[in-house]
């Protein structure tokens, strides 16, 4: 065993961490060397001054003192408490945007185009089926078929054929 | 009431609630202070000063950690900050520690004892507020606080290998510092 190592094995054995078969191994060396032997009195006198004795107690009134900075500086600086709440209303304000758009497309009423012309004319409490019934009383051939080709869009009245 | 639910209701502004994280932290967190300033009113601000930093940082510890140590770190760095804001690198002087009542323990009065142990421990600590900040609070930790080797490696958010490269070195450097002095005082604990 090198001096030089003995230090490193010297502080971890102070601090019981050394493992037992290189304690044995330090001790032996530190018997026949006699400055190693110094070099660990040394380190032991040295942590044993560093060891903290009784410690004194905190001024009086501790907390009565700290209470009142706090509530100094909570003074000095009401904004705190606004962007705690701000914070917090952040989402809230976002779920509720969400609801209220989502109940705008959910309760408006249907657009009128969007239905298809036996939706209206059942809305308006009229016969869906006066349209084919014209269509089968047509007597011309011609006349009917351009009636089946224009009553292919119901959704433009206007362009149907009406001979 | 656990720590838990006192943070909680603490974060929530109760004020009595943080009064009572305090009561319960106090003294660790002036005695911690106290290690590393050796003055009694600058460990009290120092505490003080902490304490607010806790208050206003409640609301950042998301329980990851304990309470307890996330506290402790708290603390570490703020006087870290404060020794490094004050931090003179003193060199102190041969005369100015044998002014100290470091070698004249006669060994009969025990008064005398207490005093003069009381000075070398006072030599031993002005010697320490010259070292480097990084080793005086690994220093300070182990030795005078006597957090063992886990603690600090929570506590200073450092790896093992590095607490006890960093210990080690630390130790040397205030040896190396104090050889005269301990050479005066003739081994004796």
């Amino acid at each position: 065993m090198r001096c030089r190592e003995t230090e490193k094995w010297i502080l971890r054995s102070l601090d019981g961490i050394l493992d037992p078969a290189r304690v044995k191994a330090l001790d032996g060396h530190i018997e026949g060397c006699p400055r190693c032997r110094k070099l660990r009195e040394a380190y032991m006198v040295l942590l044993g001054r560093l060891k903290s004795p009784a410690e004194p107690e905190p001024l009086p009134r501790f907390r009565e003192r700290l209470r009142s900075r706090i509530a100094d500086r909570d003074r000095v600086e009401p904004w705190t408490v606004w962007a705690k709440w701000s914070l917090r209303a952040i989402p809230v304000s976002l779920v509720l945007i969400g609801c209220f758009i989502g109940a705008i497309a959910f309760l408006s009423p249907k657009l009128e185009e969007d239905m298809s012309q036996p939706e209206a004319l059942l809305l308006q409490n009229a016969d869906p089926l006066q349209g084919p019934q014209t269509l089968f009383n047509e007597e011309k051939v011609e006349n009917r078929n351009m009636m089946i080709i224009f009553a292919g869009d119901e959704r433009i009245p206007n362009r149907r054929y009406s001979p | 009431m656990e720590d838990k639910a006192l943070i909680e209701r603490a974060r929530d502004g109760d004020r009595a609630a943080f009064e009572a994280i305090v009561k319960r932290y106090e003294n660790k967190v002036f005695h911690l202070a106290y290690s590393f300033v050796q003055d009694r009113a600058s460990a009290d601000d120092l505490a003080q000063d902490i304490f607010v930093k806790i208050y206003l940082s409640l609301r950042k510890f998301h329980f990851k950690s304990e309470f307890g140590t996330w506290l402790y770190r708290l603390a570490v760095n703020h006087i870290k900050d404060h020794l490094r804001k004050t931090s003179r690198r003193k060199e102190i002087s041969l005369e100015e520690v044998k002014e100290m009542p470091f070698a004249t323990d006669d060994g009969h009065a025990q008064k005398e004892r207490e005093q003069v142990d009381a000075g070398r421990r006072r030599a031993v600590m002005k010697v320490l507020e010259t070292l480097p900040p990084k080793y005086r609070t690994i220093l300070t930790l182990r030795d005078v606080r006597g957090l063992s080797y886990e603690a600090i490696v929570r506590t200073l958010n450092l790896s093992p290998g590095t607490v006890d490269s960093r210990l080690h070195r630390a130790r040397r450097m205030l040896l190396r510092k104090m050889a005269p002095y301990l050479s005066e005082e003739g081994g004796s604990r």
